[in-house]
């Protein structure tokens, strides 16, 4: 005689999956959370650039919406980059383990001002993304291609030349990958973009669209 | 007398499954209590399992995002602890098989879609498979996924609370 039948097995299943819902339900009223998007930065009153392609829709950078969002700060009129603070400057990207990592981000508006001083942008998704919209005069590399011995592209850029890599915002960490495998061959400033190309559209900074150019 | 109004659970080996399925429970459930702990564990776990969650751009309602944020480390908590007790030892890991063949669901699609994101599986942490979602991670769990579906499979596990409840089950 066969034991323990399909359906009581079932039916223990479906009681504790309930009885695991609902402790999480208890726990999310306890330890509420925010469902928040990046917000956007304000756009500065000296934007400047080449000129821009027609804007498509802003991608949303992933389901929920805010339940919050923080103040808009005003646009300083001379940026500086920080991180955490006014007056403490962004580490340029090192080897840090990815528990630790936050260090070289810069957000859209730092990121503008690296752009305005002619760093090269390095785009870290597919290529069928960086095609349909990308920063302006940046160009696509992602960690595979890297990996299987592809320098060419990252050899047309100074050492000295500052870096920034992005890729779609949100839990992206394909900009991370590739950040650290360009400091890995010596380059020292090397930024990440992390609210990537949906924060950088949404700021109204310049993009394109297409194949894009080397440096 | 039938086997049904006595209970031959204590005097009915576990076999070689049996006992095979121990160190699958134990490692399966002490793997779904870790795994659940570095969700929810830390003061900021839920809000980084929810940007996880989103990172898979489901498009999922807002409510549904904090169900599954809360709900996914819960249930994996108490399955975890169910399969190191062997209470409901089948169901427990059946449960654990259907979760790690939605978390395989969820990595192909992340995969066919071209996302470059964590895993997520262990908040910041990795097991085997080291950096964003990939063929490994999908891997890993079925291999785990295999492993449950021996205890599923097996009706009588050795070192289980269903056997000295004398539950029938455990026959």
């Amino acid at each position: 005689m066969s034991c323990c039948s399909l359906r009581t097995v079932m039916l223990q299943g479906i009681v504790l999956v309930a009885l695991g819902t609902g402790l999480g339900l208890v726990d999310s009223v306890l330890r509420p959370i925010k469902l928040d998007r990046p917000a956007p930065p304000p756009i500065p009153t000296s934007t400047q650039g080449p000129a821009t392609s027609p804007k498509p829709e802003v991608p949303a950078p992933g389901p929920g919406t805010s339940t919050t969002n923080p103040p808009a700060q005003p646009a300083p009129a001379a940026p500086k980059l920080t991180s955490g603070g006014p007056d403490k400057p962004v580490k340029p990207f090192d080897f840090t383990p990815v528990e630790k990592l936050g260090q070289g981000q810069v957000t859209v508006l730092q990121a503008k001002s690296l752009f305005d001083a002619d760093a090269a942008f390095i785009d870290a998704r597919r290529k069928d993304d960086y095609e349909t919209l990308h920063v302006a005069r940046a160009f696509r590399m992602d960690a595979k291609a890297f990996l299987n011995g592809d320098p060419v592209t990252l050899g047309l850029i100074e050492r000295s030349r500052t870096i920034v890599v992005y890729c779609g915002g949100g839990n992206c960490d394909e900009s991370e990958n590739v950040a650290r495998l360009i400091a890995n061959s010596g380059y020292q400033k090397v930024y990440v973009m992390k609210d990537g190309i949906p924060g950088w559209e949404a700021a109204g900074y310049p993009t394109e669209t297409g194949q894009g150019v080397q440096p | 007398m039938t086997a049904s109004t006595q209970a031959p659970a204590l005097k009915r080996s576990p076999g070689l499954l049996g006992w095979l399925g121990v160190p699958i429970r134990l490692g399966l459930g002490a793997l779904f209590l870790w795994a659940s702990y570095m969700k929810i564990g830390p003061a900021n776990g839920p809000q980084v399992f929810s940007g996880s969650i989103n990172a898979y751009k489901l498009n999922l309602p807002e409510h549904l995002v904090v169900l599954a944020t809360f709900g996914v480390p819960w249930t994996e908590a108490l399955v975890g602890v169910t399969l190191i007790l062997g209470v409901w030892t089948r169901a427990s890991a059946a449960v654990v098989a259907g979760m790690l063949t939605m978390f395989i669901a969820l990595g192909v699609s992340a995969l066919n879609r071209g996302l470059s994101i964590k895993c997520g599986c262990f908040g910041d942490r990795t097991l085997l498979c080291e950096g964003g979602v990939s063929w490994c991670h999908v891997s890993q769990n079925a291999v785990f996924a295999l492993l449950a579906l021996i205890v599923v499979l097996w009706p009588r596990p050795a070192l289980a609370i269903d056997r000295l409840a004398g539950r029938r089950c455990a026959a």
